[in-house]
């Protein structure tokens, strides 16, 4: 049962138990039941009851499932990069103007231009030439911004209380997000990290997708940061401890201001 | 702990504490009980509002906080009619 499941079921308790008490201060005393402290009992479990019931509004999934489920064709998307040359790890590049949108550049491997013909559709990035996309979770972003209206500070601070709030509100993927910052890179460590099972067997199967194509996430985060601060981010490494009582993910990434990027 | 749980807690327990202050130290009424509850549900509900995004569960503590706010102002206006037949 999942914690949606609990606002729902503490509510219907809560406000069934609230007609209870209404009951009990009718019948113990009829003429003063408006000052009969099982009165105050009941309106207490009336707004509490309702409270929760507001608080569990979002459906419940299957966390299990659905981290299975968003990594449906990952792997395969990962094997074609490196067909196609890819290596290292892929850059989030900022907006280039106003209505832009954030762009991943995966670099590809020098010995395999020739192969690929005269490098039609591949971009030239800090003197490398790679694929440049639209990260996994761009769609999802737009309808964060859309639907939930997201707003995304320019600002570090506050940019980092908006990733948290998407992570832990938003979507309610994890309990806790910790950031900690040193030089240009900068730490994220999600507590209880309800997707974890779907990245770690991920992880079984491609150790180094997680740079080389980021998704779920890491991608979205590194997206958030890349539009925020209109800088360029990398994800150097990603690190998941389910050992503890909580599951746990860390995910490191590096800032870089933001160069040119020639199609 | 998840920021909701900790605020359905903080809340059931300001509730309860009210009530026990209530029942302890003064009549017992349920205006004034309501009044008081739903000044620590605004300011929890303050506390947990979320900056940057509206998440689904705030759009219905909206509706709920206005169902509050007509609530507040009617034990507010019972108070005023009160005290101005106290006065005449």
């Amino acid at each position: 049962m999942n914690g949606h499941n609990h606002y729902r079921i503490g509510s219907y308790f809560l406000i069934g138990l609230a007609a209870l008490f209404v009951l009990a201060a009718l019948l113990t005393d009829p003429q003063g039941y408006l000052e009969s402290p099982i009165l105050m009992l009941s309106a207490t479990s009336f707004i509490g009851g309702f409270f929760l019931f507001a608080l569990g509004a979002d459906e419940s999934i299957n966390a299990g499932l659905a981290s299975q489920f968003s990594m449906q064709g990952i792997p395969a998307l990962n094997h074609i990069i490196r067909d196609m040359g890819g290596y290292g790890a892929a850059t989030f590049l900022p907006p280039d103007s106003e209505d832009g949108r954030v762009m991943q550049f995966v670099p590809t491997r020098p010995n395999c231009r020739p192969y690929l013909g005269d490098g039609g559709g591949f971009a030239y990035h800090n003197g490398s030439t790679g694929t440049l996309s639209p990260p996994l979770t761009g769609s999802i972003l737009d309808t964060l911004k859309r639907d939930n209206d997201l707003t995304l500070p320019p600002n570090y601070s506050q940019l980092m209380g908006a990733i948290r709030e998407v992570c832990e509100d938003l979507l309610s993927i994890t309990d806790r997000v910790e950031i900690r910052r040193a030089d240009d890179k900068v730490t994220f460590t999600l507590h209880n990290y309800l997707l974890l099972p779907g990245c770690a067997s991920l992880r079984e199967v491609s150790p180094e997708s997680c740079s080389l194509c980021p998704c779920s996430i890491c991608s979205l985060i590194a997206c958030m940061i890349a539009e925020g601060l209109k800088c360029e981010v990398n994800l150097d490494q990603v690190t998941l401890d389910d050992t503890g009582r909580s599951p746990r993910m860390d995910i490191q990434y590096t800032l870089t201001p933001g160069t040119e990027v020639s199609g | 702990m998840h920021k909701k749980d900790a605020a359905s807690i903080a809340l059931m327990a300001w509730m309860l504490t009210v009530s026990n202050l209530m029942a302890i130290l003064y009549d017992p009424d349920l205006k004034y009980f309501i009044a008081a509850t739903l000044v620590g549900f605004f300011i929890i509900v303050y506390i947990i509002h979320p900056v940057f995004s509206k998440p689904r569960y705030i759009r219905n503590i909206y509706r709920m906080g206005i169902a509050c706010a007509a609530l507040f102002s009617l034990v507010i206006f019972l108070r005023i009619l009160e005290l101005v037949e106290y006065f005449s």
